[in-house]
């Protein structure tokens, strides 16, 4: 190994530049520490390339690579494998390389761990700005690197950059079409997601306290386009997951009704409601397998692996990685008339009878008094009716839970009411359940859709009706009726919890809002054509260009656009041969040459034009005036820098009518 | 490559270096003859370049369907375009690659004569209407040579080559390649500009000369002083002087007396002969032949040589080393004769 091995100076620049570039937006989801270590190697690397230092010796490097695990395995303890960890992981390999750097190959390798890196800023984030910087700032950089290295320092900055972003200009077209037909598949093996830290969303269990955190969320969890007109706000009740396993006073999804059920494969029970409700919903990407229906749904066209589960909520069999879209169909009666086994009413009526005494205590009475579910549904309703508000800041609860809430408290956010109202029908001996999802959403007037945000994220309760089957009943709509209605902006105007997000003061101003509108529209569409371009939406464009999509469809397709691709190159050649028209001048002489060569009259590759012609004097006179006219042409084209194209064409002429 | 040579054992290796190996390679030549046909002028275009994934080329293909399997995975559509875009963009980078190359033409100029043993030189020329950037020319074995080329200027290529044996020294095709622009991509071409050189055998200095020439006389008289009508300078008049030789225009002028003096022609010729010339093989004796050659020139004296098949009459000076080296190093003993005695 050449240890003097120095990689051009241009191309360290570059190269050091794109790493920064690509470093930035990443320090939002990694630990900022990774920023220290890169300086740090990149500068050594620095003080090597000018032979300020030497690179460091085996044993050095290898306790270096000790340091960055153990430092790593302490950052990430929770959860080694994730997401974050890798990529982490990823970065310190770069810049660690950097310090190994002894031969071309090792450049070559950490500009290729770059190429690596920069597509992994993906896995984080899919909206448009981090497209526009991936693709129009970093991919030009890490090019431009990649080319520095051959270039010899002949080229220089500018004219490096127009041949970069002329090259990515030619590649686009190719790339549009690939990404138009090539097929998507459903994921080989499970990859690390992102760990739950850095997540906000609805969890698989809910306690009381659990929603305040969501309500304070600004990000959006999803859109719905509506076929037709948008519903009423009290109607959006969106189901993602249902919880039927109560543990004192936590929630969690019972498991074996996750999964699809044979009633639900055919819904055929469902079209007994007359769905009418067409939506499209297109979810931010949440990890999980949960996605959100409006109550009550049908899946409207089927797609690939969306799948009904046996409580009407939508799953996929893979989590959700990123943004996804699916159809939906509603109808929004609000319950469905199934019959319920003993097992469900088992699970759906068992409380912890060594908690809650005094509600206990409460539903007995109410049991005594009237033995109907519905009078006791509705002195339960009453019962939040007066001296109950809803807020963000509830007070944290104790050993009896709903005891303090219900007796002493009563200020709670939507679970704690849902959560009360459903563990008092179960003492009650009616089998309840909860449903956690979202409630509302924005309208984008512009765009006509809803942005559903994290903060409209809403626990509610349905109870097993004789007759009626599970019915929905949301206890918040006693509270706060306006959170049905208006929205939680609204519900919660005034409490300071919430306007504390300075995003939502920001909703005051109606030219912000309409900015804020604009762009998400773009951002929507972006989501729903680009990032969520899967095998339906695949399907769908494919079909609306081709028109039937099938085997020789999507042949014939490819084959048009490389014959496409074929002839824009030529025209480029033609282009560049028509712009050299000196070389053709040049054939033409050499042409001549042959001819004469092939006669007997051989041209010496040391003699000039000038000296050829006086070497040919054996020839009759008007073959020499002919070859005096070449050779004159010849010179003046060559050496006045007459390069008139009549000129040049009358040369061309004359050599093809000479004979000899 | 060098990994997978560490797997194949070494009988094995030897073994295809044996049989296959000269079998294929002439086959290869031949082709390639038939492709890229010896000429003085050559310009490059489809039919003699030819263009393939460098070894970093290998490394890129790796990357890519490393991100096409994490698009798959993690079902990212902008993973999927910018795997797609990589893809195109390789696609255009082979015409550019080919594109550096092209109509590139390289003229054969000079070439310089060495001793057996060294290096000899080349010259080419490179001409072009576009520009061309770092160009790597390398004959078999030898250093690699960058260098660029520029639009409307004639580019000076001068290439060595290690010449081992006396006689004419025919080194073949040459590579040239590129990587410009990308280094993904190797573009490279053999050109046979059928470059020829005279190798003169390695000189054995040292070795005393047996100087009696073809004309037999004692030493004593050998160095006879022959005059020339050169005029090489003046000096004081001195006593026996000839007379004739009194530059009388500086006693008129009232300066000393001075006598001119005339370049020396030493007519002492020595004959550099083959048969009289020790060594064992003929290799040897014309590497001393050489070797004496050298010394007469350094001497200044008159030297001729006497091969078997050829005679060169002693003259002196430069030219006439250059002569004498070329005949001992085109010197072919088998059309001289089986007879080598004298």
């Amino acid at each position: 190994m050449n240890t003097d091995f120095r990689i051009p100076k241009f191309s360290l620049s570059y190269l050091l530049l794109t790493q920064l570039l690509l470093l930035i937006p990443l320090l939002r989801y990694l630990p900022p520490w990774i920023l220290i270590v890169w300086f740090a190697c990149g500068f050594w690397h620095w003080r090597v390339h000018h032979q300020k230092a030497k690179n460091p010796k085996r044993v050095v490097l290898l306790s270096l690579i000790v340091l960055m695990m153990i430092a790593e395995g302490i950052n990430f303890k929770s959860n080694p494998l994730g997401l974050e960890p890798s990529v982490t992981l990823l970065i310190i390999a770069t810049s660690l390389k950097m310090l190994e750097i002894k031969s071309n190959r090792d450049v070559f390798v950490v500009c290729f761990m770059g190429f690596l890196i920069a597509p992994v800023q993906f896995l984080f984030d899919q909206d448009m700005a981090t497209a526009a910087w991936i693709f129009l700032i970093c991919l030009p950089m890490l090019l431009l690197t990649l080319f520095s290295l051959q270039s010899d320092g002949q080229l220089y900055v500018l004219p490096q950059i127009r041949s970069v972003l002329k090259l990515l200009a030619i590649s686009v077209p190719m790339m549009i079409v690939i990404f138009l037909i090539f097929p998507r598949f459903g994921p080989l093996w499970a990859v690390p997601i992102p760990g739950k830290e850095t997540r906000t969303g609805l969890s698989n269990s809910i306690s009381p306290g659990s929603f305040v955190k969501l309500g304070k969320s600004t990000e959006l969890a999803f859109r719905v386009k509506f076929k037709d007109q948008v519903p009423d706000a009290s109607k959006l009740y969106w189901r993602a997951i249902v919880f039927s396993k109560l543990q004192v006073d936590t929630w969690k999804p019972a498991e074996k009704y996750w999964r699809s059920d044979k009633r639900f494969t055919e819904n055929a029970q469902l079209n007994d409601l007359a769905p009418d409700i067409e939506y499209e919903v297109t979810i931010e990407p949440n990890y999980e397998h949960w996605l959100y229906a409006l109550d009550v749904s049908r899946l409207g066209q089927a797609s690939d692996d969306v799948r009904t589960s046996a409580q009407l909520t939508f799953y996929r069999e893979s989590p959700n990685m990123s943004a996804f879209a699916y159809q939906g169909v509603a109808s929004t009666k609000g319950y469905f008339p199934f019959d319920l086994s003993e097992e469900e009413r088992l699970l759906n009526t068992a409380t912890n009878k060594l908690f809650n005494p005094k509600t206990r205590e409460l539903i007995e009475t109410w049991k005594r008094e009237s033995d109907n579910s519905q009078s006791i549904i509705k002195k339960a309703l009453n019962l939040f009716a007066e001296e109950f508000s809803y807020t963000l800041e509830p007070p944290p609860l104790g050993r009896h839970s709903v005891d303090e809430f219900l007796f002493e408290s009563k200020l709670g956010f939507c679970e704690h009411y849902a959560s009360a109202f459903a563990i008092m029908m179960r003492m009650a001996g009616i089998p309840a359940r909860l449903v956690g999802g979202y409630l509302g959403g924005e309208l984008n007037k512009n765009g006509n859709y809803l942005l559903v945000y994290q903060s409209d994220a809403h626990a509610w309760v349905e109870v097993w009706i004789e007759g009626q089957g599970w019915t929905r009943i949301d206890p918040t709509s006693v509270v706060s009726p306006e959170r049905i209605s208006d929205g939680i902006a609204r519900a919660l105007n005034g409490s300071e919890a919430y306007l504390s997000n300075s995003l939502f003061s920001m909703r005051k101003f109606d030219l912000l809002n309409e900015l804020r509108f604009w762009i998400d529209e773009l951002d929507y569409d972006w989501q729903r054509w680009v990032i969520g371009y899967r095998s339906d939406r695949q399907l769908e464009v494919l079909t609306n260009l081709l028109g039937k999509v099938n085997v020789e469809r999507i042949l014939t397709f490819m084959v048009i656009c490389f014959l496409g691709i074929i002839a824009t190159v030529w025209l480029f050649i033609f282009y560049e041969h028509f712009r050299h028209r000196k070389a053709a001048v040049d054939r033409a002489y050499n042409k001549f040459i042959m001819q004469m060569s092939k006669a007997g009259f051989k041209k010496e590759h040391w003699q000039g034009a000038l000296a050829y012609q006086n070497s040919l004097s054996e020839l009759q006179p008007d073959q020499i005036n002919k070859i005096k006219e070449i050779t004159d042409l010849y010179l003046q084209i060559n050496y006045q820098s007459n390069e008139a194209k009549s000129k040049k064409a009358e040369f061309i002429k004359k050599v093809k009518e000479f004979k000899l | 490559m060098a990994l997978l040579k560490r797997l194949i054992p070494n009988s094995l290796i030897s073994l295809y270096q044996c049989s296959y190996q000269p079998f294929f390679y002439s086959k290869y030549n031949a082709w390639l003859d038939r492709r890229i046909p010896p000429a003085t002028n050559i310009r490059l275009t489809q039919k003699n370049i030819f263009i393939f994934l460098s070894p970093a080329g290998y490394g890129f293909t790796i990357l890519l369907i490393l991100l096409l399997l994490l698009a798959i995975n993690y079902q990212n559509s902008l993973i999927y375009a910018f795997t797609f875009l990589l893809s195109s963009i390789v696609a255009s980078l082979t015409w550019l690659t080919f594109n550096n190359l092209a109509n590139l033409q390289i003229i054969y100029k000079s070439s310089e004569s060495c001793f057996a043993g060294e290096t000899a030189k080349f010259d080419f020329i490179l001409k072009s209407e576009k520009n061309h950037f770092s160009l790597n020319f390398a004959f078999p074995n030898e250093d690699k040579l960058l260098c660029h080329v520029h639009a409307s200027a004639l580019t000076n290529l001068t290439l060595y080559c290690h010449a081992p044996n006396r006689g004419v020294f025919k080194p073949g095709r040459f590579k040239l390649s590129t990587d410009f622009p990308s280094g993904l991509f190797r573009a490279w071409s053999w050109l046979n500009l059928n470059p020829e050189v005279i190798v003169f055998p390695k000189p054995i200095r040292g070795i005393e000369r047996n100087s009696p020439g073809k004309e037999d006389g004692d030493e004593l008289h050998q160095r006879v002083l022959a005059q020339s009508d050169e005029l090489a300078g003046f000096r004081s008049y001195q006593a026996g002087d000839n007379l004739k030789q009194i530059y009388w225009k500086s006693l008129a002028k009232g300066q000393e007396l001075l006598s001119k003096q005339y370049e020396e022609i030493s007519s002492s010729e020595e004959w550099l002969d083959f048969d009289t010339a020790p060594g064992l093989s003929t290799e040897e004796k014309l590497s001393i032949l050489a070797g004496w050659a050298l010394d007469c020139e350094e001497q200044g004296l008159r030297f001729g040589l006497c091969l078997p098949d050829l005679k060169i009459q002693p003259q002196q000076g430069q030219q006439q080393l250059i002569s004498v080296l070329r005949a001992l190093a085109l010197y072919d003993e088998t059309q001289s004769g089986v007879n080598n005695e004298h």
